[in-house]
């Protein structure tokens, strides 16, 4: 396989991923900005890429986002984002837990935020979730199950139906 | 609560994205990947990449804290009733055709502190010496460290077009873009002058006969980094287009050294492109240091960027090394070249290519500064060249540019004190800095900053008091004269509007303060009165004498944002202002906050047109048509562009411009023509 080949089997499988992290966390067109620039950057270090890469891809996308010195509005864009999501939800129960823990997830830290994401938005393993915030998979694990904590504390503290489940489980 | 409960919540939560139906296999994936082979195509046939150093990073400081709950404040300031100027023209925005260059403003100010350096050897000692006292072991915090290894020369883009644009006829009326100052256009992905649009969409530029509504000539600028970003000026058959942030990698750097990880930006990228035939880049400039913002005043485009010095700093492994990686890094800097901090530029004109640096002579640096960061403001005339841009560097830091048709002010901040920096333009040569000064907190954007009658105003929030504050600086000293502290205790500040005499402040938090400010006597301003309402406004604009229209969002019984909100405020008695009426759309997120480029207000018609955004794939975005009566807002309906492919992807409204009796909105997908009166489409223009 010589490397445009290679290049979009990569795109065809990983891109859904890498722009959805992205659109959570800024405007389309610099999302789109940013895609590109990953999969320029994935062609260019073809050979450094580990496989499966998508750790590497949302890793280089993270580092190229930390840069949009777009001023003061889009300094937490997905914060932001969580905050007004609720517009377009109906409005079930479903709906408000997914209210609740938006909530909850916005009040946390960014750094709390991205390491809780990682696996559950976009699917990765421990591994490839370590790789694309740049530390190990132990470190990767206590900041997972530190972020969990959290979580868990400020959707107790608003006390919402969806905490139910945590009782059960403490049975 | 098990793990496994917790990330099943966690995906509940998860926004949809345009993203996640298949994107990477739909035509739009397609786009995507053909633009990125077009890169790396480029990148094999030029061969080895060039290896620079480029720093530049912004550390995301600041969070804007998550408020579940909102509520508006409306504080309005009176200034200087006894004001030597006469009545300030409030201006209600519209269709001001661009007339002839502005006034000279004022006479050349003089130097107010040391702003030159004696020798370019004491100013390499000077760097050093400021620059050194910032290093950590990563580096500077300012910046990344290490080694670029990207370069995109400026190479000739393809063009393409179809027939000629007309021949010269009537010009009807139009709209402009909707820019904070008169004077001062700001950058933007659509201009029209009545008889063309120029619009720079998905990377691609294109011109639209407004008479024939045909698509009259295209440049494709993908093969360009950050061109999906990109943004112009239209002066005469010029476009000046701005790409968009470049963005960089740097090589070595681990990837968990800072809060959100290293990055950079390799440099900026400026096209001329003429637009009397078939649309070519005739000219370009490409900075080292990274695009802020720009505005074309009198004529002349002043284009801000900021660079970081270029040290090759080691690497930072984080091993408890810290002392001697500090020494390390500390020698790196004192050993550093002058020409490590200074900006450079390369210019590509007629096939020739040259390399410049600003020459120490046009370096300045305010009374304190720390050497992390160096801003540039190139100036040139878009009907010439850009061969010759004129720069002047200031040691210091920008990320806000505000600018009037005299002066052009840069600040920047640190979470803690915003500085500001001040440039005068009244003509059309290189600008003169005048001088720094700064107050505490931080800016929202450039609205929060406004000149008028000698001074400069400024608005900031205090992120550990949680606190608004508005400060009146001597516009010639940027020292304080006046200010009013604790606006919005405990909330955000949301949006900011200075109108002559008068200033808007809307903060948002649960319950609902209320505050109205006399500046009557800029030396001790007071607050005077307050409203409070449900929601909140994020950009607001003059509608008629003593109107303003706010846009924002409003908020449900959970206090939960629940969909766009647009008021009318009687602002007539600054004591007592009131709503006047609103309209809420539930489940139609708008933009938020609002980007002022995208909100319309054609005054002919009392016409307000407001793009409704949307992130869920198949979904189309629409324009908002409000009529605005003296005291109610009338939903006149909405336009709808088609969708850009089957998989509905992107079809949000971007723009909206008026054209003669024409109202054109404008998506990813192409330009719909509608009338203006009845809404009924007249035509389309698809991009193709």
């Amino acid at each position: 396989m010589d490397r445009d080949e290679w290049l979009d089997e990569l795109f065809r499988s990983c891109a859904d991923r890498v722009l959805a992290y992205l659109l959570h966390r800024t405007d389309r067109e610099s999302a789109q900005d940013v895609l590109q620039e990953v999969f320029v950057t994935a062609y260019r270090k073809a050979d450094e890429l580990p496989d499966p890469p998508i750790g590497w891809l949302l890793g280089t996308a993270r580092r190229l986002l930390a840069n949009d010195n777009r001023g003061a509005r889009r300094r937490d864009e997905l914060a932001r984002r969580l905050a007004t999501q609720p517009t377009t939800m109906n409005e079930s129960d479903d709906s408000a837990t997914a209210t609740a823990v938006g909530e909850a997830l916005a009040g946390l830290s960014a750094n709390d935020r991205e390491v809780l994401t990682l696996s559950a938005w976009y699917g990765l393993t421990g591994e490839e979730a370590a790789r694309a915030l740049g530390c190990s998979a132990s470190t990767y694990a206590v900041r997972l199950h530190r972020a969990r904590h959290r979580l868990a504390d400020r959707l107790r503290a608003a006390g919402y139906a969806g905490l139910r489940s945590a009782e059960v489980a403490h049975d | 609560m098990t793990d496994d409960d917790l990330d099943r919540l966690l995906g509940a939560a998860r926004p949809p994205t345009a993203a996640d139906d298949g994107w990477a296999a739909s035509t739009a994936g397609d786009d995507s990947l053909a633009a990125i082979r077009a890169r790396t195509a480029r990148r094999t046939r030029s061969g080895r990449p060039s290896v620079r150093t480029l720093r530049r990073l912004r550390p995301f400081s600041l969070g804007i804290g998550f408020a579940a709950v909102a509520a508006t404040v409306v504080a309005i300031g009176v200034a200087m009733p006894g004001s030597t100027s006469p009545r300030h023209p409030v201006r209600a925005g519209g269709p001001s055709s661009p007339s002839g260059p502005p006034p000279v403003i004022g006479a050349v100010p003089g130097q107010m502190a040391l702003a030159g350096y004696d020798t370019c050897a004491a100013m390499r000692d000077a760097l050093r010496q400021h620059t050194a006292q910032h290093v950590t072991a990563r580096g500077l915090d300012q910046g990344g460290g290490g080694i670029a290894y990207d370069l995109r020369e400026p190479v000739a883009a393809t063009a393409n077009q179809s027939t000629a644009g007309a021949g010269a006829a009537s010009t009807p009326d139009h709209s402009t873009t909707n820019d904070q100052e008169v004077g001062a256009d700001e950058p933007d992905i659509v201009k029209t002058d009545g008889r063309r649009v120029v619009s720079v969409s998905g990377g691609v530029l294109r011109v639209v006969d407004a008479g024939t509504r045909k698509v009259t000539g295209t440049l494709d600028l993908r093969a360009y980094a950050g061109a999906q970003s990109a943004q112009l000026f239209v002066a005469g058959d010029r476009a000046l287009v701005i790409l968009g942030q470049q963005y960089v990698l740097y090589g070595d750097r681990a990837f968990g050294a800072l809060p959100y990880g290293g990055g950079s930006s390799a440099g900026s990228t400026f096209l001329l492109v003429d637009l009397a035939a078939e649309p070519t880049v005739v000219s370009t400039l490409h900075t080292d240091g990274g695009y802020v913002d720009a505005r074309l005043i009198g004529g002349v485009a002043r284009v801000v960027v900021a660079s970081s010095p270029k040290l090759a700093f080691g690497q930072y492994n984080g091993d408890g090394s810290d002392k001697k990686a500090v020494a390390a890094n500390r020698r790196v800097v004192e050993q550093a070249p002058l020409s490590a901090w200074l900006p450079t530029y390369q210019t590509t004109d007629g096939g020739r290519t040259s390399t410049h640096q600003v020459p120490c002579d046009r370096v300045s640096h305010p009374v304190h500064y720390t050497g992390e960061s160096m801003v540039t403001v190139y100036s040139f005339d878009p009907a010439t060249s850009l061969d010759d841009p004129k720069p002047i560097s200031v040691a210091a830091d920008a990320s806000t540019v505000y600018a009037t048709a005299g002066n052009l002010y840069v600040a920047s901040g640190d979470g803690n004190r915003t500085q500001l920096h001040r440039f005068w333009v009244g003509d059309t040569g290189a600008p003169r800095y005048v001088g720094s000064g700064s107050v505490p907190g931080w800016l929202l954007d450039s609205y929060s900053l406004s000149e008028y009658d000698g001074t400069l105003r400024v608005v900031t929030t205090n992120e550990r008091r949680q606190a608004t504050a508005l400060y009146v600086l001597d516009a010639d000293t940027l020292r304080r004269r006046g200010e009013v502290d604790g606006l919005g205790v405990g909330e955000n500040l949301h949006a900011v509007r200075f109108l002559g005499p008068l200033a808007y402040v809307v903060t948002f938090e649960s319950v609902d303060p209320l505050f109205v400010l006399d500046l009557a006597d800029p030396d001790h301003p007071v607050k005077a009165g307050e409203l409070t309402v449900t929601g909140y406004s994020d950009y607001l604009h003059p509608v008629a004498d003593g109107r303003l229209l706010g846009v924002g969002q409003d908020v449900d019984r959970r206090q939960l944002v629940s969909g766009l909100q647009v008021s009318l405020f009687d602002v007539a008695d600054p004591a007592k202002p009131s709503r006047l009426d609103n309209v809420v759309r539930r489940h139609t997120p708008s933009e938020s906050p609002l980007d002022p480029h995208a909100f319309l207000w054609w005054p002919a018609t009392h016409t307000a047109v407001i793009p409704i955004d949307s992130w869920n794939p198949g979904q189309s975005g629409a324009a908002l048509v409000v009529r605005v009566g003296t005291d109610h807002l009338t939903v006149q309906g909405t336009v709808h562009n088609p969708a850009v492919s089957t998989e509905g992807y992107d079809a949000g409204i971007s723009r909206t411009l008026v054209i003669g009796d024409d109202l054109w909105t404008m998506s990813s997908s192409g330009l719909l023509v509608s009338s203006l009166q009845t809404l009924d489409r007249q035509g389309w223009v698809a991009f193709s």
